[in-house]
């Protein structure tokens, strides 16, 4: 048997499909989008699928992330570098380096005569140095060719132009850039492209394309390269539904190559989640007899909570209490393993079940926090005995359990479980941090080890803190010293990585409570995070049943020193923010933060996220404030987009550890929040009825 | 010109690194990888009594074959469990759940035996785990052809959106199944089930 398991790695790749027709997967283009070589197609990928494509030809490279927000609404995000662009060099400088955003609607999904047609808006609040706009058409013939033909206007009305249909394109004016320029859109030359992909095998596949693009700025003014023909060819090669590379021919002039990773949510690269399967329900007549006076006995109901706790032990559950009277209990958990929260609860009812005498008919499972009840989970023991076989029993389940508030209060008679305050846990583990887009060099990275470490010394009472060492330092200064006109709250964020050697970059006391069962609270002091330390308070209104929250945070910080140790600057600010959090259902979450910055600047931030039960998140966000445009500098206002990609996803097993990545074209002063550790919301979520609705599959796993 | 951008990313560096693994099918690398991030975790939860009954379990996709020992019999259905914690639900040798086995069958309404014999059409339906933890619901129509040359088999082939499957079950005289080939899911592909004890 032990084989049997690391065969199924490779196994779960090729998954197996039933004999339906055979599938063309979309593939990408040299921009990131999904297209053939250098032009986009009328395709669209997988709902959810975020993908990186990294390309490069002569002297242009291209890293593109693009997500399909919606079935037919995808969005792309994309750094672009040009050799030998500044000839004489500026700074030093020779290459040039900038970032876009597109946005691509899909108009029409392909159908038997009709094509898929996707119109595509690109570079639309950058330096719009790529900007340009296209309808692109594709249609599938047999199931080993697709052909795509387009119009485009902008870079892709740039050669062969057949007329200006909408009039002129006004020139580009993008001050600091950050603005729509829907004034170009559409205007302005209008040309044709067209192409054909033909899927060889499974795994090979070839591309040729006429391209539109007359590179008039790479080729022709900066010479850059030589744009000797509009004809591309290239050979792509995929050895899994996710991967793919591709060699390519390029303008008659150039070879060029690109690699494509796609990650599809709703396909685990491992099948699904491995490890091994629950206790099955125990049925009543067969459940455990603890005499006639349990109900009085201390000695048996405390057998009854180490028994209960031996079980969930192996999947990581610990019990923080249990009270038991005639005919239910109340089980208080911390899951510390398992990713999915209906999984814990279902994992607990099983036990309850194999524990509990039969006269319990209801078991109440409150998850725990922080040492803060997070919601009570109803479960009868009739509908677990009755359901565990049903067909559609994960539905049934969720429509018959209860969550309704927890109060901090225990229930009388509990009893808590020994040692489990104080308790000390700590790392220690490899840590990479990396610079981005710094004009010079783009790609930066630091190597070093970091040491967290949290002791819980009475429920709700947490110190914690994080010390890093870099032992690499492939960070330089830039070369770009921050000319900021606000104070520097995010803008020196280099020179804390250059001197913070060691760096303290965190070290805190938080008190989590809950005065009332749907009020919780905050108080964090110490050194929040590695530029700020002082006092920050928190309050958050969450009724489990309801799809919003609505939360208010204050802190007064002080600027610390840059080698981060225990010294502060002078600059101190008092910074908070209400907000509100709403979830539109389908996965689809907002978040709206109105109040004051870190730079003393007045405004707000809208974040938007598309959001999976496997802990998949994919958002946007963009933050408005009284700083005017010229004044916040290049970029105009903060904005970005933040990715969490959790680890079980991708290995399948019982881990909790998930990477958040935000990512900003430029991290500027205006619109920049405190960064504390454990803000209630994301803490309270995963127990609340929409978070465990949407992950409720996994309750009989 | 640009600003820098600092982020700290060692856990998405990990993921990466794990998804390339996965891209380079590395069993070794992965289970490595995977042992390291997991840790010991995940012990089976049930040990099966002495002398329970055993079944072989197939699993064409990955060309592995495997004992599976009786943990719990409740309501018709009987759980067996592999010695890594791996479960199948038979409810009268019909497959109807699997647990830890990458895309797992989560339950099912299957025909029973005596349907199954007496050839009738029917609908039955499948709920399988997509990558979202969200049961999908795959309802088959289903036709039973009995095997001409040996009496005792039947072919049960069935049409959904997703395709086309075929289960073949062998019965004993009594009418028990002894033997059979049943779909589990996209991902996973066919099982067979065999009594080991024969």
């Amino acid at each position: 048997m032990k084989h049997s398991k690391s065969l199924a790695f490779c196994a779960l790749w090729g998954a197996v499909a039933l004999p339906a027709q055979a599938e063309m997967r979309p593939s990408f283009a040299f921009s990131g989008v999904t297209g053939l070589i250098d032009m986009p197609s009328g395709e669209a990928q997988s709902d959810g699928t975020l993908s990186v494509v990294k390309s490069q030809f002569g002297p242009i490279g291209r890293t593109t992330l693009s997500f399909q927000i919606t079935p037919r609404l995808s969005g792309s995000f994309r750094y672009t570098s040009v050799k030998d662009w500044f000839d004489p060099p500026e700074d030093g400088i020779t290459t040039y380096a900038d970032r876009s955003f597109d946005l691509r609607y899909q108009l029409t999904t392909e159908g038997r005569y009709v094509p898929a047609i996707t119109v595509g808006l690109q570079d639309i609040i950058g330096t719009g140095i790529l900007s340009g706009e296209y309808l692109a058409a594709t249609k599938t013939f047999g199931d080993k060719v697709k052909l795509t033909a387009g119009l485009g206007w902008g870079r892709y009305g740039s050669y062969g132009s057949i007329g200006a249909p909408f009039g002129d394109r006004p020139a580009v004016d993008f001050g600091k850039g950050g603005n729509l320029r829907t004034g170009q859109w559409f205007r302005g030359d209008v040309a044709p492209f067209a192409g054909v992909e033909w899927q060889v095998n499974q795994k090979w596949s070839v591309k040729a394309e006429y391209s539109s693009d007359a590179y008039v700025e790479e080729a022709e003014n900066r010479a850059t390269f030589e744009r000797n023909s509009p004809f591309n060819f290239g050979v792509e090669y995929a050895p899994k539904d996710n991967f793919r590379v591709g060699l390519y021919s390029l303008y008659g002039s150039k070879v060029g190559f690109s690699v494509q990773i796609a990650v599809d949510p709703k396909q685990r690269p491992r099948g699904g989640t491995l490890g091994p399967g629950p206790l099955p329900v125990t049925a009543r007549a067969a459940a455990k007899s603890w005499g006639p006076d349990w109900v009085n006995d201390r000695g048996s109901q405390a057998a009854m909570r180490d028994q209960t706790q031996a079980i969930l032990a192996r999947d990581g559950i610990t019990i923080e209490s249990m009270a038991i009277n005639a005919s239910r209990v109340h089980l208080r958990i911390r899951n510390t393993r398992l990713d999915n929260a209906p999984q814990a609860i279902g994992r607990t009812a099983r036990a309850l079940a194999a524990v509990m005498p039969s006269s319990v008919a209801t078991f109440e499972i409150v998850a725990m926090a922080q040492g803060v009840p997070l919601s009570n989970v109803v479960i009868r023991r009739a509908d677990l005995e009755a359901l565990e076989f049903a067909p559609g029993g994960d539905i049934a389940m969720q429509q018959r359990a209860q969550v309704l508030p927890a109060g901090f209060a225990l229930p009388e008679g509990a009893m808590r479980s020994a040692g489990l305050y104080p308790r000390f846990k700590w790392n220690l583990g490899p840590y990479v941090a990396t610079s981005l887009f710094d004009p010079g060099k783009p790609l930066q990275a630091n190597v070093g080890v970091r040491l967290t470490a949290r002791y819980d010394i009475a429920p709700g009472w947490v110190l914690s803190t994080s010390v890093a060492k870099p032992i690499y330092q492939g960070i330089e200064r830039s070369t770009f010293a921050s000319n900021s006109k606000l104070p520097h709250v995010r803008s020196d964020s280099n020179l804390y990585t250059l001197e913070g050697d060691p760096a303290l970059e965190r070290l805190t006391l938080a008190w989590y409570a809950k005065p009332s069962p749907e009020l919780y609270t905050r108080i964090t002091v110490g050194y929040l995070e590695r530029m700020f330390g002082g006092v920050s308070g928190e309050v958050l209104w969450q009724q489990p049943d309801k799809p919003y929250a609505i939360g208010a945070e204050i802190n007064y910080v002080k600027q610390r020193d840059f080698d981060q140790l225990l010294g502060f600057q002078d600059y101190s600010v008092v910074t908070g923010h209400i907000s509100g959090y709403y979830s539109f259902g389908g996965g689809y979450h907002a978040q709206l933060d109105v109040g004051r910055y870190l730079a003393g600047d007045y405004g707000a931030t809208l974040a938007l996220d598309r959001e999976f039960a496997n802990g998949i998140k994919v958002g946007a966000f963009a933050t408005l404030t009284d700083v005017p445009f010229d004044t916040f500098g290049e970029g105009s206002f903060d904005k970005g987009i933040r990715i969490s990609l959790p680890m079980a996803f991708f290995t399948g097993g019982q881990v909790q550890k998930t990477s958040k990545i935000t990512l900003r074209p430029l991290l500027r002063d205006g619109g920049a929040r405190l960064d504390v550790e454990g803000r209630l919301y994301d803490t309270v979520r995963p127990y609340q009825q929409t978070d465990l609705d949407a992950a409720w599959g996994r309750f009989w796993r | 010109m640009g600003a820098v951008l600092e982020m700290n990313v060692p856990r998405s560096l990990v993921t990466l690194a794990a998804v390339l693994a996965l891209a380079g099918c590395n069993a070794a690398t992965m289970k490595a990888l995977a042992s390291r991030v997991i840790g010991p975790a995940g012990a089976p939860v049930v040990k099966p009594a002495a002398g329970a009954p055993q079944i072989w379990l197939t699993l064409f996709s990955r060309g592995v074959k495997f004992p599976m020992t009786q943990i719990s019999q409740r309501d018709g259905v009987t759980i067996y469990a592999a010695k890594d914690g791996v479960q199948v639900f038979l409810r009268n040798g019909m497959l109807i759940g699997t647990r830890g086995l990458g895309r797992d069958l989560m339950s099912a309404d299957a025909p029973t035996p005596a349907g199954l014999r007496a050839g009738a059409a029917h609908q039955r339906s499948y709920y399988d785990m997509d990558g979202t933890d969200t049961t999908i619901r795959h309802v088959f129509t289903c036709t039973v052809e009995r095997d001409s040359a040996a009496n005792n088999a039947v072919a049960e082939a069935c049409t959904s959106d997703i395709g086309t499957i075929r289960n073949q079950y062998w019965f004993d005289s009594a009418g028990s199944v002894v033997k059979s080939k049943q779909w589990v899911s996209q991902g996973v592909g066919y099982a067979a089930v065999e009594r080991k004890d024969g």
